[in-house]
């Protein structure tokens, strides 16, 4: 979180924002598809718990995701969401602590990396300032899943190997550029293996006490709640992730989570 | 959570607790940032009578509030019945001092004719406000909240329980996390600002 600030002190880089701002050649278009949640519902009281397939419309997405540069000059046109200007309601202490000063990012921050140490509610300003938003968790998890990254069970495999081998290393302390070579059949970057991000409805991301007891899910209920419980225990990542959203705030600034935009498509 | 009592997790507690006492002790100035107030969401919501209602109005009040939606057959009318109890748990001269805010995050079938269809039905008190305000402002104060809800297949919601304090500025003074526990500490927390107020 804001352990990073204590481990940039090298030269300050000036920051040069030409040609990093985004525009629609920088997004690509998901068509729409299903995902299958792995937290079980009960469509009635009484039904079985079972997981519910999602319908996602077609949307527009950020081919990777937000660059320092590019939030820098969000922050150029928007001062209220400077770093020492943005509203405690909005961020924490650590918002954009990986950055030299306020308006410059510095050797910790390249411009072409994704910035990270932004809260929910100024990736959502981001997004808004460009006539875009945040995408959901179910368009997050469904553009971002094994099916998109190969057809074959060794693809499968593989893919889930992967992501959990990053999961499992420290995050660096200054983070590779965005564009990472991409095996996503619709060439989306970066969606594993740099950072986490945030999705608009993080916090439908229910993980209470009362909801881990899966010996009991009736018992366990308020107010119509799922119990965890895979239909999929292999896309083990989509779990982890799962825990990590429940465990979110609005205002948290972690060194490894960021975020991209989406766009509705007119229908 | 389980206590970790081995040696290794032990240091390595330790070693964080220093790095983060480091950190702070490096950053702080920017922890000196001031605590955010509700008056500066810029969202307008309507009540059940029709009525604009933006934070500013509440500039000077104090304020109780909650969210819930009115399809809800469990815990919500345990929602509103808490409320209720809560403010007539304050001693009788300030029970009229506080605002009773609620907001439904169900906009979409929480239309203002239900909200006050719902407020008579279940003879709410009549300066009790009740709103609705688009889906994406909705979130944006669950967020500020930290309120959490999920519309599930079968149209009910899974969602937090909480009752926030505000004082006068809008600053978030306290949460009670559910229903029932922690009452007398959020009926003193009213009382203490309104009579820190009064003198």
């Amino acid at each position: 979180m804001i352990l990073s600030k204590v481990c940039f002190t090298g030269l300050l880089i000036s920051a040069s924002i030409d040609g990093v701002l985004a525009n629609d050649s920088t997004m690509a278009r998901v068509p729409s598809g299903r995902y299958e949640s792995f937290v079980p519902e009960k469509k009635t009281p009484g039904a079985p718990l079972q997981a519910p397939v999602l319908f996602v419309k077609t949307f527009d997405m950020d081919r990777t995701p937000v660059t320092n540069g590019q939030f820098l000059s969000f922050v150029l046109q928007n001062p209220a969401w400077q770093r020492d200007k943005a509203s405690g309601l909005f961020t924490e202490p650590g918002y954009l602590l990986h950055w030299e000063e306020g308006l410059k990012t510095g050797p910790g921050a390249p411009l072409t990396s994704p910035v990270v140490n932004v809260s929910w509610f100024a990736a959502r300003a981001y997004c808004r300032s460009l006539d875009k938003r945040l995408l959901t968790t179910a368009e997050w998890e469904y553009v971002a899943g094994p099916e998109f990254f190969g057809q074959t069970k060794a693809d499968r495999e593989n893919f889930l190997q992967l992501i959990l081998e990053w999961y499992a290393r420290p995050s660096p302390l200054v983070l590779q550029s965005v564009g990472q070579p991409t095996r996503h059949r619709l060439g989306m970057q970066d969606l594993h293996g740099l950072i986490w991000e945030w999705t608009s409805d993080f916090s439908s991301n229910i993980a209470s006490t009362e909801l881990r007891d899966n010996s009991s899910p009736d018992a366990a209920e308020f107010c119509g709640a799922a119990t965890l419980g895979g239909k999929d225990p292999t896309n083990y990542a989509s779990y982890m992730r799962f825990a990590f959203r429940s465990s979110l705030k609005g205002g948290f600034s972690l060194a490894n989570l960021g975020f991209r935009c989406a766009r509705d498509v007119a229908p | 959570m389980r206590i970790l009592v081995s040696g290794a997790p032990v240091m390595w507690r330790l070693k964080c607790i220093l790095l983060v006492m480091i950190t702070l002790w490096a950053s702080g100035d920017l922890l000196a940032k001031a605590p955010g107030s509700l008056h500066e969401l810029g969202s307008t919501w309507k009540d059940q009578n029709g009525l604009a209602f933006a934070w500013k109005d509440m500039e000077g009040q104090v304020v109780l509030l909650s969210m819930v939606y009115t399809s809800c057959e469990q815990t919500c009318p345990l929602i509103i019945t808490e409320l209720s109890a809560l403010q007539k748990a304050l001693p009788s001269h300030l029970q009229d001092r506080v605002q009773v805010l609620i907001f439904t995050f169900d906009p979409d079938r929480d239309t203002q004719g239900r909200l006050a269809a719902y407020a008579k039905a279940r003879h709410l008190n009549p300066k009790w406000r009740f709103l609705r305000s688009s889906p994406d402002d909705v979130q944006e104060l669950a967020a500020v909240l930290n309120f959490r809800y999920k519309k599930m297949e079968s149209e009910d919601y899974a969602h937090s329980n909480i009752f926030t304090v505000l004082d006068q500025k809008g600053h978030m003074r306290h949460q009670q996390l559910e229903l029932f526990r922690g009452r007398g500490q959020t009926v003193e927390m009213i009382q203490s600002i309104l009579e820190s107020a009064g003198r």
